[in-house]
């Protein structure tokens, strides 16, 4: 059951790479990424979408403004 | 990849992010709680005077698009107290150090709290003075190992929570940094309520307070700061304690008290009224 | 006749006067020196005090606490001289005309923050009451000991404006002319007077509020979408904006470009931003110095002196006319910038320079390198003493 139906966008080179959202993401959603960012560290990239509930806190636990949740409908 | 913005990009200056602050640091978390809170209160952005000092948290000024002045080391206070005596429509929000508000501010603190000046002070405790390469200071744990606690730090840290209460102020939270959507209501009441209202946030410092303590790792930080968080909410401020293996947070007082800069310009009115009454120009005496 | 005079005190209205100001008491009194300088700053529009007691100012700050509620301003006395520097440039920038008034122990305090405001090119007046330093020193003895600090007390490049009155009524008229330079240059700006002048009763007249020249800030005069704080034209004085006007400006201390955002890497702008807050005063001297010269057109000797000193040099003079001496003043009314111009020209018309001063030779120094060392002789005081007319004429003529 979702919160909200989003999808994740990580704005890479702002990234430092602490990892926090990959940690603290209570699905388990997120990865580290496999490129290396303009700072030298490696971006989240998303692990499987389907996980996703849309909690948000990824977004509310990046301290650098990296990554952040978009809602589908508005996507479209 | 895409060209969306960050829901909270207006709030930061622009070009001014990514930040200075270091990989892991809680600072950044502090900047985007305080976007939130200003956003959900849908708060008038400028009424607002985010005054900082000196320190790494102290950069926050540069950082969030309102009002904001970065002031000499320990005197934000000081100067937000200037600002709210002549502009009682402004709010001033003080974001600042341990050290800047406790060790070289501290007399500010006291005494903007025990008048209830209506400022809410934001302070981010990491332990240290992270900027000048991570000294010891007023909150620095006892044992803990500085750059001038080599040895060990023998000091009884300041239970700011406690301090803050004792000084008058109306609202006193305590969180860290792993506790988000706390902090980000305790700053929606701080920025609200019309009085002298502090939040204590606790924030990792890997580069010199965790390098040092063995709490290096980013993630390592976080998760020591969710392992010894008890939350016990209106205890009272002398045992919300800090120890090594334990930090107590929450809200710890939350009351009303008449304000400073009412009590100033309520008595200049019935001043200037009476003076009117009686037909008076001036009612000096040598 | 001085018994004459009503003193500042209990002001009854005129009947069916309805546009009576407060904030500018017309008429003649017998004043206090602190008072008229605290009345000069209310005509001067100032409507906010920071401010910590001290030893010859207090009256200054009692003042301010009874007559600030009376016409909508602020008295807030801050828990030291340090925050009550802070506070005056919070009220500043929040758009208030703002002032603080010490004495040396606190005037050392603020010297921080008077970096401070010098680098965020806040306005604002500080009124310093000199007495005997160092330190504690003799709190209740004049002096003139903190006049080379009022330019260099704080740490780095900047420079500052400072007045030095002589009479009661310049208590007045110097603290309206240090706002008026204040808000038109963008810099702290010093009313040095002394232990004497600032305990001294004297006939002050105070103009109608038409009569009394103001100078406000300079405003934004661009859209905020094109707003930057320290972004200057060619009188290298920025615009000011207020708090709370949707400017959403930054200032700081750091070294900062035009946008106000700190420049700590960059040495280019660190060179260009203490040339400009240096250079809008310095290629200015001659609008804000002034002095005032007595007897000089055809003196051998010239006097040079500022504060209550120069009445007892002015006294001096006039005295060694009368026995036929060709000696004559040059009162500094401005100590910072200083005067060089008008010193240097002086010293070109005459054989020897006495610098009297209540000091162990502090001014003199800056007379030295206008008018050369060996034309200048420098009468130090120290200790709660004036200078006697005697003692000026007998070193002037020796």
């Amino acid at each position: 059951m979702k919160l909200r139906d989003v999808e994740i966008v990580v704005l890479e080179d702002r990234c430092k790479g602490c990892s926090f959202c990959i940690e603290f993401c209570p699905r388990d959603v997120l990865e580290q990424g496999t490129k290396l960012n303009v700072r030298g560290v490696h971006a989240p990239q998303v692990k499987d979408a389907a996980l996703c509930v849309g909690c948000g806190v990824c977004e509310e636990i990046c301290p650098d403004f990296a990554i952040f949740l978009v809602e589908k409908a508005t996507r479209r | 990849m895409s060209a969306v913005q960050h829901p909270l990009e207006d709030y930061t200056r622009s070009g001014m992010i990514p930040h200075i602050w270091c990989n892991g640091c809680g600072n950044g978390i502090i900047l985007g709680e305080f976007a939130r809170a200003i956003d959900e209160l849908n708060f008038d952005r400028d009424k607002l005077v985010v005054v900082s000092g000196i320190g790494c948290i102290g950069r926050i000024s540069g950082y969030t698009n309102t009002d904001s002045f970065h002031t000499t080391h320990g005197r934000p206070i000081a100067f937000a107290v200037g600002v709210k005596a002549a502009r009682p429509d402004l709010k001033p929000v003080v974001i600042s150090g341990d050290g800047d508000l406790f060790a070289i501010g501290g007399n500010h603190f006291i005494h903007a709290a025990r008048r209830n000046v209506d400022i809410a002070v934001i302070c981010s405790n990491n332990f240290n003075y992270g900027m000048t390469g991570g000294q010891s200071g007023p909150t620095t744990p006892v044992g803990a190992f500085t750059t001038t606690s080599r040895y060990g730090n023998i000091e009884h840290p300041f239970n700011l929570v406690h301090l803050a209460a004792a000084s008058g102020a109306i609202y006193v939270a305590r969180w860290t940094a792993i506790h988000v959507k706390r902090i980000r209501e305790s700053m929606k009441k701080a920025i609200s309520k019309k009085g002298f209202s502090f939040v204590e946030i606790i924030t990792p410092c890997p580069e010199e307070y965790g390098r040092r303590n063995k709490i290096a790792d980013p993630i390592l930080g976080m998760k020591w700061l969710r392992e010894v968080s008890e939350v016990r909410s209106k205890i009272d401020p002398i045992d919300a304690v800090v120890g090594p293996d334990k930090i107590v947070v929450g809200e710890f007082v939350d009351v009303e008290k008449p304000e400073f800069s009412d009590l100033l310009w309520g008595q200049n009115r019935s001043i200037q009224a009476g003076l009117d009454k009686a037909g008076r120009r001036t009612n000096v005496a040598l | 006749m001085r018994r004459d005079l009503p003193r500042l005190r209990d002001i009854p209205s005129r009947e069916g006067d309805e546009t009576l100001r407060r904030d500018v008491l017309t008429g003649t009194y017998f004043a206090l020196g602190d008072v008229a300088c605290a009345e000069g700053a209310l005509a001067a529009g100032c409507r906010f005090f920071g401010g910590y007691p001290i030893t010859p100012a207090t009256e200054i700050a009692e003042h301010m606490s009874r007559r600030l509620p009376e016409i909508g301003g602020v008295y807030l006395q801050m828990e030291d001289e340090i925050a009550s520097m802070a506070a005056v440039i919070g009220a500043s920038y929040a758009g208030v005309k703002s002032m603080t008034a010490t004495s040396g122990p606190g005037f050392s305090l603020m010297q921080e923050n008077i970096g401070l405001a010098a680098m965020t090119e806040t306005p604002c007046v500080v009124v310093d009451v000199m007495r005997a330093g160092p330190s504690t020193g003799q709190p209740t003895k004049t002096g003139q000991q903190d006049v080379m600090q009022a330019k260099w007390g704080s740490h780095g490049d900047y420079e500052i404006i400072a007045l030095a009155p002589s009479s009661v009524q310049e208590m007045f008229d110097l603290t309206v002319e240090a706002f008026n330079l204040s808000e038109k240059y963008r810099c702290p700006a010093f009313v040095m007077t002394d232990e004497i002048i600032g305990h001294l009763m004297e006939r002050l007249a105070i103009p109608e509020p038409e009569k009394i020249r103001l100078v406000n800030r300079k405003r934004p005069s661009v859209p905020r979408s094109e707003y930057s704080p320290f972004r200057a034209g060619e009188d290298l004085v920025p615009e000011m904006a207020t708090f709370g006007e949707g400017y959403r400006f930054y200032a700081t201390g750091l070294t900062h470009d035009e946008t106000g955002h700190p420049r700590t890497d960059s040495t280019e702008h660190h060179a260009v931003l203490v040339q400009r807050i240096c250079d809008k005063i310095r290629k200015n001297v001659r609008d804000i110095t002034r002095v005032e010269s007595v007897f000089l057109d055809d003196a051998d000797v010239c006097i040079v002196a500022y504060g209550s000193v120069a009445r007892s040099a002015l006294a001096a003079v006039v005295e060694g006319r009368e026995r036929g001496i060709k000696i004559g003043l040059l009162r500094l009314v401005t100590i910072w910038p200083f005067p060089d111009e008008a010193v240097e020209q002086a010293a070109s018309r005459v054989d020897k320079i006495l610098v009297p001063e209540m000091n162990y030779g502090q001014l003199v120094r800056e007379v030295e390198r206008s008018a050369g060392r060996r034309k200048v002789t420098s009468l130090p005081k120290l200790g709660d003493a004036l200078h006697t007319p005697e003692e000026i004429l007998a070193q002037a003529v020796s």
